[in-house]
């Protein structure tokens, strides 16, 4: 596990707070540190540090290469992990729409743009953090809110039954893997 | 507002405001919702409220399927049409409802359309067909795919309805999932009455507002899972003596008074099977709130309140857990609510029934006593008897007023 001497290591300001650290390398090699209580609220860190058998004296040792996440969206999941750390656990995820407000510090921080959105909800779920998930969900599904089928069908990108025709057609003509 | 074939998944003529709109309206980027993993796509419709699911849905038919596929669970799913609109009104989980109206208008009604867009009116689809039952049909059932729902409703204007289109409406709702059937305004005849309750199935939840007939008789009519007739007066003693639907009668308008009543309650009392959860009805037009007609030879724990007299009573034999202790409440405006708990709903009351039961069993066994006269009769275990129930009724009695909390007036 080899890491450039020159990149970068994020800090978080919660970090200090506890004893027991983390490091994680984005798939574009920037460190990130974070908190051991933060990095339980996702699923797949904490199976892998179990697994790993960190400890908190070989923690900082041993960083972990997460290859599905870019370091931008790293941040911004440490920022949240750091963030709701000690927030109380969530109940069991239940079958259908469940009424929560946004709060104002989760809504600025995923005011970014739509790709950027996309990116973070394919890292979150890949991370398995539910609380990330739940949020990054309601900012896409609030979108939805008073527009029209055709402007729904520009938002989420969806193709008209013609456009999938169409690429159904392109897929059936492709050669197949046999060429 | 734009209009729509049915089926279809692009407006067949886009309004004017939408033309404009999607030529100015370009968001920075989309999301590809189509291309996000199983979860969190379903996530997101979940987090959506029904109509936007709806209006998602109309996208592709793509994008039906996979809605169709992992149903957005509702509370309620009510429709309500006549000949020229059908209405949906949903009820989300979220306690919020929505509303979608499917209308038919024959020509461009520019200026309305203009309005109705202003006024942000997202929630109307015009179409440019006249509504067929088949039509009908596929609209419903390409709304009810998108949701799981626990109570579907179904309201007939009738008022608004032509016969024929009726029928055919009826055999849509009942060829699918319906819980409730309502039949609002106008006015139903003895025949169609009659047609209708023939082809209802009897678990199906009944409400007639519409004027009915007021002599009538059907085998169904008191079978219902909830029986809510607006008019009754055709209702006899025997109609409610014949409901076991464990569930709720409501009859805004009858004949009863105070006499059937009691009488309906002996039965209640007596009755070995589970009746009702609720009555509701309005006493004949002039009748008064008569106690000592209605109390008649029955068992009670009985309080006044607004010089009315309400009470609770007990049946004999309990049948159903949840269907033990009835409380009798008479309205100011003759309307009277019998509603029926579980012994665990009243904890006290119901042992302080129970003992005004053996009160009154004690107290008839001393009456036999006195009345029976025969060379047969061990004198010797009857007056042990004797001596031992005025014994029993005082010691029930001390242990009524220990536990009544509540100041009732015993009636036995």
């Amino acid at each position: 596990m080899s890491v450039e001497p020159e990149v970068p290591i994020v800090q978080v300001e919660e970090v200090r707070e506890n004893p027991v650290l983390y490091k994680i390398i984005s798939s574009d090699n920037h460190v990130f540190t974070i908190s051991e209580h933060a990095v339980k609220l996702s699923k797949t860190l904490w199976d892998l540090i179990t697994n790993l058998g960190l400890t908190a004296e070989n923690a900082l040792d041993n960083p972990i290469p997460v290859e599905n996440v870019n370091g931008k969206n790293m941040e911004t999941i440490v920022q949240f992990c750091e963030r709701h750390k000690y927030d109380e656990e969530e109940p069991e995820y239940t079958n259908y729409i469940r009424e929560f407000v946004l709060p104002e510090w989760d809504r600025q921080l995923l005011s970014i743009d739509n790709e950027e959105l996309f990116q973070l909800i394919l890292a979150t779920n890949y991370l398995d953090i539910q609380k990330l998930m739940d949020y990054c969900c309601r900012v896409i599904g609030d979108m939805a809110k008073d527009k029209t089928p055709e402007e729904l069908r520009i938002i989420y990108g969806i193709p008209t039954d013609a456009e999938d025709d169409a690429l159904e057609r392109s897929a059936s003509d492709s050669p197949g893997p046999s060429g | 507002m734009c209009f729509w074939n049915i089926g279809s998944t692009t407006p067949s003529y886009p309004c004017l405001f939408c033309t404009i709109h999607a030529m100015f309206y370009r968001p920075q980027k989309s999301i590809p919702l189509l291309k996000l993993p199983f979860f969190p796509r379903r996530l997101i419709t979940r987090m959506m409220e029904p109509q936007e699911v709806f209006n998602l849905s109309l996208c592709s038919h793509r994008m039906k399927s996979i809605l169709t596929s992992s149903k957005l669970e509702i509370d309620a799913f009510h429709v309500r049409f006549s000949s020229r609109y059908f209405r949906v009104w949903i009820m989300g989980k979220s306690g919020k409802s929505s509303q979608i109206i499917f209308s038919y208008y024959k020509e461009v009604m520019g200026i309305f359309q203009a309005v109705a867009r202003l006024l942000n009116i997202r929630e109307i689809y015009m179409f440019n067909l006249s509504f067929l039952p088949n039509d009908i049909s596929e609209i419903y059932n390409r709304i009810i795919s998108l949701y799981s729902c626990p109570h579907i409703r179904w309201v007939f204007d009738l008022d608004q309805l032509w016969l024929e289109d009726l029928h055919e409406y009826l055999d849509v709702a009942l060829a699918g999932k319906c819980h409730r059937l309502s039949f609002y305004n106008g006015t139903i005849s003895r025949e169609l009455l009659t047609e209708l309750m023939d082809k209802i199935p009897v678990t199906t939840k009944l409400e007639i507002t519409s004027n009915m007939p007021v002599e009538f008789k059907h085998p169904n009519a008191f079978k219902y899972k909830t029986i809510d007739y607006s008019e009754a007066r055709w209702a006899t003693l025997d109609d409610l003596k014949s409901v076991r639907n464990e569930w709720i009668v409501d009859l805004k308008s009858t004949n009863f008074d105070c006499h059937d009543i009691n009488e309906f309650l002996k039965y209640w009392v007596a009755c070995d099977e589970a009746m009702l959860t609720r009555l509701t009805l309005q006493l004949r037009e002039g009748t008064e709130i008569d106690d000592i007609v209605l109390l008649d030879k029955l068992t009670v724990l009985l309080y006044y309140y607004k010089d009315l007299p309400h009470f609770v009573i007990k049946v004999k034999k309990i049948t159903n857990e949840k269907l033990v202790v009835g409380h009798f409440e008479p309205k100011e405006d003759n309307r009277i609510n019998f509603s029926v708990w579980s012994a665990n709903e009243f904890p006290g009351v119901f042992d302080l029934l129970e003992m005004l039961e053996k009160i009154k069993e004690l107290e008839n066994e001393l009456l036999r006593m006195d009345e029976e006269e025969s060379e047969l009769i061990d004198w010797r275990e009857q007056n042990k008897r004797r001596q031992e129930i005025p014994l029993e009724l005082e010691k029930l009695r001390r242990q009524m007023e220990e536990k009544d909390d509540f100041g009732f007036i015993y009636v036995s």
